[in-house]
């Protein structure tokens, strides 16, 4: 059983998706140390693979490096970098498609209550 | 050998019935598969044809070796769990690892005795009064004790309660699972696991349905949900099943690209069970 | 061959209560029984009873200085305490091996020991050894014991009365080759079991539902069968007393049986019965392997 995973994205995509978050609340920071594949399987109740997968997939985007015989941490910059690459994503894919779902609907900016809690450090 | 099992035309006949027909399957190390069937498919026969405890005609190959011929020496490589209730009920634990390490060169009595610290059984304790659920813990720490490749599951958490059934797992995933040990599921609680699977082999009337990776499970079946306006154009596509959830429809498809499917509603991953249900008709 | 030894370890721990519990309780029973009685014949005088005559009258006839002729009732006491022991072992081997190959299969368990590295062929011999050779021999140790006991008991009973014990144990000659002799004779004794032993292992692998029905109609059948042929010029009753009396005699049997007067070993190895009935209970052990096999196949 374990945690709730949708079905649109394959679980690896959401596993890595939940390593980004952690990041990016900054509950993971850089050097920290990642569980291994074994104990992150066992805690989400997943195939092996699939973690395997969703590590790489992260390696392979350079917010995480293998360090032989220790195990997965968090690199430097990882942070910065993440940011950098979920704020262009936000403007240029997700903005896009929110602006026109407000236009579509007559909403306008100056409606919108903007979330009073933020998490984001600048 | 890089096949932990390799099965090749597989026919078992019995006197009024055939329990495998033509079955093929190529199960790779370090895997965890998922067999999955309705009672009297055949999981059980081809589970004993794999452990080599009945005959069978066709090619098989476990772990490289010939499983009926080379039993005993095959089984020093696997480790088996059924249901619990096939713990010989005077049997003591520290008993049961006493003979496993008499017999199995593979086993460990120090792993054993770690994997059981953390449950409620204590060596001393015989089968007969322990509840279901720590009856499975010794069975199970019996089995991980046992430096093999093969694991063979069957049913192991029938009439276990949840939390059991959870720590079951855990420990499988925990302690056990590492690639270069494959792991075989028989089960009907296919919810419970389907995302610990990465390989899946339908299994009905001894035909094997579907035997594929859950990747190529993904790529291949997708499910759609569409509203009233799309359903004809759904339907031209040729799903392989339709059914409605609070007015809308679900269809699944088979080989329909997603990129297609975008058009007619939100697209997602089948769950194990709708996908067994569209493939075995209706008898799940 | 370690296999082989957890594999026995494993019977003994599956029947603790036939292998040793009922041979030595009977023992503890017995040995309470002739203290007692001669107790008591101390006390109030010697009575007419069954087990405790020869017993009662040995002691008598050593308190009243005739130790060879003592001697000779004493062995006639230990002699005929082997009986009890040996119909406990043939009780207890008669449903341990009919259950030997049936109760896993019925309550499944057969499934978690076919998981383990061990052979069809090594189960069943396991089985057999303990019918064979483990069992006789608790029972030749318990009944050793026990006679050792009985001797030690009058010993001492006579010299309580004041009698010196010594002449009484200078006419047991032959104690040093009655113990002897019953572990010279086992192999003999394994021969003249394997009937038995194999029969009875071949019905608990192969039936279905109620082996003891199989186990003790057929040979019944078999022997009337052939006791209904006598008049077609076979030694057909010959043979029917042959085929029962060594199925019996197998798990009854002991190495004391051989050359007290009842049979001489030279004759027993020379009956042709004897080694018939070994091949055919190798046969049966053969059919046995088979059968488990099979049953597995089919089982559920």
């Amino acid at each position: 059983m374990g945690q709730v995973w949708n079905d649109r994205e394959p679980i690896y995509r959401q596993l890595r998706a939940r390593v980004i978050d952690a990041l990016l609340d900054g509950e993971l920071k850089e050097g920290d140390s990642i569980p291994s594949v074994r104990q992150t399987a066992a805690e989400f109740s997943v195939n092996p693979i699939t973690v395997t997968k969703a590590y790489e997939d992260l390696a392979s985007e350079g917010l995480v490096e293998k360090r032989r015989g220790l195990g997965l941490f968090v690199r430097p910059g990882a942070r910065a970098h993440l940011l950098t690459v979920e704020r262009r994503r936000l403007l240029d894919e997700e903005w896009p498609v929110f602006a026109a779902r407000l236009r579509r609907l007559g909403v306008a900016l100056s409606d919108l209550p903007f979330p009073s809690s933020s998490k984001e450090k600048p | 050998m890089n096949s932990a099992i390799r099965a090749e035309r597989l026919v078992k006949r019995y006197k009024n019935q055939v329990a495998l027909q033509d079955v093929n399957l190529d199960v790779p190390m370090g895997r965890i598969v998922g067999l999955i069937g309705p009672n009297g498919a055949g999981k059980t026969t081809l589970i004993k044809s794999i452990l080599g405890l009945t005959d069978v005609e066709g090619d098989l190959a476990v772990l490289g070796r010939a499983p009926r011929r080379d039993r005993t020496a095959l089984m020093h490589e696997v480790s088996y769990i059924a249901d619990v209730a096939v713990l010989p009920r005077w049997l003591r634990a520290g008993e049961a690892a006493a003979f496993m390490a008499g017999v199995h060169p593979r086993f460990s009595m120090e792993r054993f005795r770690a994997l059981l610290e953390r449950t409620s059984v204590r060596e001393s304790m015989r089968v007969r009064e322990l509840s279901k659920g720590m009856a499975a813990q010794l069975h199970l720490a019996l089995a991980m004790a046992v430096d093999a490749r093969l694991l063979v599951l069957d049913e192991p958490t029938l009439g276990l309660d949840i939390l059991y059934r959870k720590a079951f797992y855990e420990a499988l995933l925990n302690d056990y699972a590492t690639p270069d040990r494959t792991i075989l599921l028989a089960t009907h609680q296919v919810e419970e696991v389907e995302n610990l699977l990465s390989d899946l082999v339908f299994i009905k009337s001894g035909k094997v349905i579907l035997s594929s990776s859950m990747d190529e499970v993904a790529e291949r079946y997708h499910e759609v949900l569409v509203g009233p306006g799309q359903r004809d154009a759904a339907r031209s596509l040729g799903p392989l099943r339709e059914r409605s959830v609070f007015g809308k429809s679900v269809f699944l498809f088979d080989g329909v690209p997603s990129s297609e499917l975008a058009s007619l509603g939100e697209v997602r991953r089948p769950g194990v069970a709708d996908l067994f249900v569209a493939l075995m008709g209706d008898a799940a | 061959m370690s296999t082989m030894i957890w594999l026995l370890r494993r019977e003994y721990w599956e029947h603790r209560v036939g292998l040793r519990n009922i041979p030595l309780i009977t023992a503890g029973v017995l040995a309470a029984i002739a203290t007692l009685t001669v107790i008591g014949a101390s006390i109030w005088g010697p009575r007419a009873g069954a087990q405790g005559a020869s017993l009662q009258a040995a002691l008598r006839l050593a308190i009243e200085h005739s130790p060879v002729q003592a001697a000779r009732q004493l062995a006639e006491a230990l002699q005929s305490v082997v009986v009890v022991f040996a119909v406990i072992q043939a009780l207890v081997l008669f449903f341990y091996l009919l259950g030997a190959l049936y109760d896993d299969r019925r309550d499944r368990s057969a499934w978690f020991w076919s998981s383990m590295p061990v052979s069809h062929t090594e189960t069943v011999a396991s089985k057999a050894l303990i019918g064979l050779l483990v069992m006789p021999l608790v029972t030749i140790a318990v009944t050793l014991a026990f006679q050792a006991f009985l001797v030690v008991l009058s010993l001492v009973t006579v010299a309580v009365h004041g009698v010196s014990p010594w002449p009484l144990l200078g006419a047991l000659t032959g104690l040093g080759a009655h113990a002897l002799k019953a572990v010279v004779f086992l192999p003999i004794h394994v021969l003249l079991a394997l009937p038995a032993v194999g029969w009875l292992l071949l019905v608990s692998a192969w039936a279905r539902r109620r082996p003891f029905l199989w186990a003790v109609l057929v040979p019944l059948i078999a022997a009337l069968c052939l006791v209904v042929l006598e008049g077609s010029g076979l030694p057909a009753a010959d043979l029917a007393g042959e085929l029962l009396g060594r199925l019996g005699m197998g798990l009854f049997s002991n190495p004391w049986y051989l050359g007290t007067g009842a049979l001489a070993a030279h004759e027993v190895l020379t009956a042709p019965g004897l080694w018939v009935g070994a091949l055919a209970g190798v046969a049966g052990l053969a059919g046995a392997i088979n059968a488990r096999t099979r049953s597995l196949d089919t089982s559920d």
